[in-house]
């Protein structure tokens, strides 16, 4: 992967949040995901972002959804991984890992 | 339920999202807001706000990696300006209980906010030329008013004999320069891959 294609950490979490939903991956749910999965506090607005970014690297595609009463007629945002975008956490993964291996955690904490 | 968000942030979100990303988001919290209340959360106007309040900063970065410049020269123009016009308020105000100095309060100020309203108009300029008039239309209108409000009674004050007259080809330069960076600038950064929906 080129320099300055690799994804970044929330990146990362929205795109491993987009495969676990599957087919009821849309702003809220991935948004919920991240919070009781990863225990981070997110705002709509910083998945939305990121989506939007992810599109535009064409690692996400979106298509319109159903609006339903409990939205206020507004309709859905569903998102969908591509082939790039699992490639793309694909090699991150591993990069991550590869990097993790062999180290001691107790003794890098307490340096 | 999406009234219980204070109108500003609503107006914000609006003015920094796409409409896309404004219904989704909108739709996504009035859902989520339902949820908590219907499982009797008592904090779930709280969280509401929270999330309104919080949504506005990464969207608002979103805008300027689409080459929305147009905003930043917005936010520079509110950081500064307001700070400056109650600095010239307060300054105008000690001068004119000091003998003899009245007649030098003003001047300075006035033309700073002037350039910096006339470059953020010209901006906004660009980037409705850059965009082009679309669906997005009620957005940039906004944004166009927002800008034409603030730099019409400058204008008006921009007559022979108020300022000297290099000042309205300073405020022309700098509309023109800023119009320039909004449509060459932004269709620079315009994102790869994916047509620029706003």
């Amino acid at each position: 992967m080129p320099k300055g294609e690799f994804l970044g950490e929330f990146e990362l979490l929205v795109l491993l949040a987009l495969l676990r939903l599957g087919e009821d991956a849309y702003g809220m749910r991935v948004r919920q995901e991240i919070e009781q999965r990863a225990g981070r506090e997110t705002s709509i607005g910083a998945v939305y972002a990121t989506l939007d970014r992810l599109e535009g690297k064409s690692l996400v595609h979106s298509a319109v959804g159903e609006a339903t009463a409990e939205r206020g007629g507004r309709a859905k945002r569903i998102f969908r991984v591509t082939g790039a975008g699992a490639a793309a956490v694909q090699q991150t993964q591993q990069a991550l890992n590869a990097m993790s291996q062999g180290l001691k955690w107790a003794e890098g904490a307490s340096r | 339920m999406i009234h219980l968000l204070p109108l500003r942030v609503r107006w914000c979100l609006w003015l920094v999202s796409t409409p896309s990303d404004c219904e989704s988001i909108f739709g996504d919290l009035e859902e989520e807001y339902l949820e908590r209340s219907r499982s009797g959360d008592p904090a779930a106007g709280a969280w509401l706000r929270r999330q309104g309040q919080r949504s506005t900063g990464p969207l608002l970065r979103c805008c300027y990696e689409r080459g929305e410049f147009h905003l930043l020269f917005a936010l520079v123009a509110c950081g500064y300006l307001f700070p400056l016009r109650l600095l010239d308020l307060v300054w105008t105000f000690v001068l004119s209980q000091v003998p003899l100095k009245a007649a030098a309060a003003r001047g300075w100020t006035e033309l700073a906010v002037a350039v910096t309203c006339s470059a953020t108009l010209g901006a906004v300029s660009g980037w409705l030329l850059r965009a082009g008039y679309g669906r997005d239309a009620r957005r940039r209108a906004a944004w166009l008013a927002m800008t034409v409000l603030p730099v019409a009674p400058l204008l008006v004050r921009v007559s022979p004999g108020a300022w000297p007259p290099w000042t309205s080809v300073l405020l022309t330069l700098s509309a023109s320069a800023a119009l320039f960076a909004c449509v060459c600038v932004g269709e620079q950064n315009k994102p790869s891959g994916r047509p620029l929906s706003c």
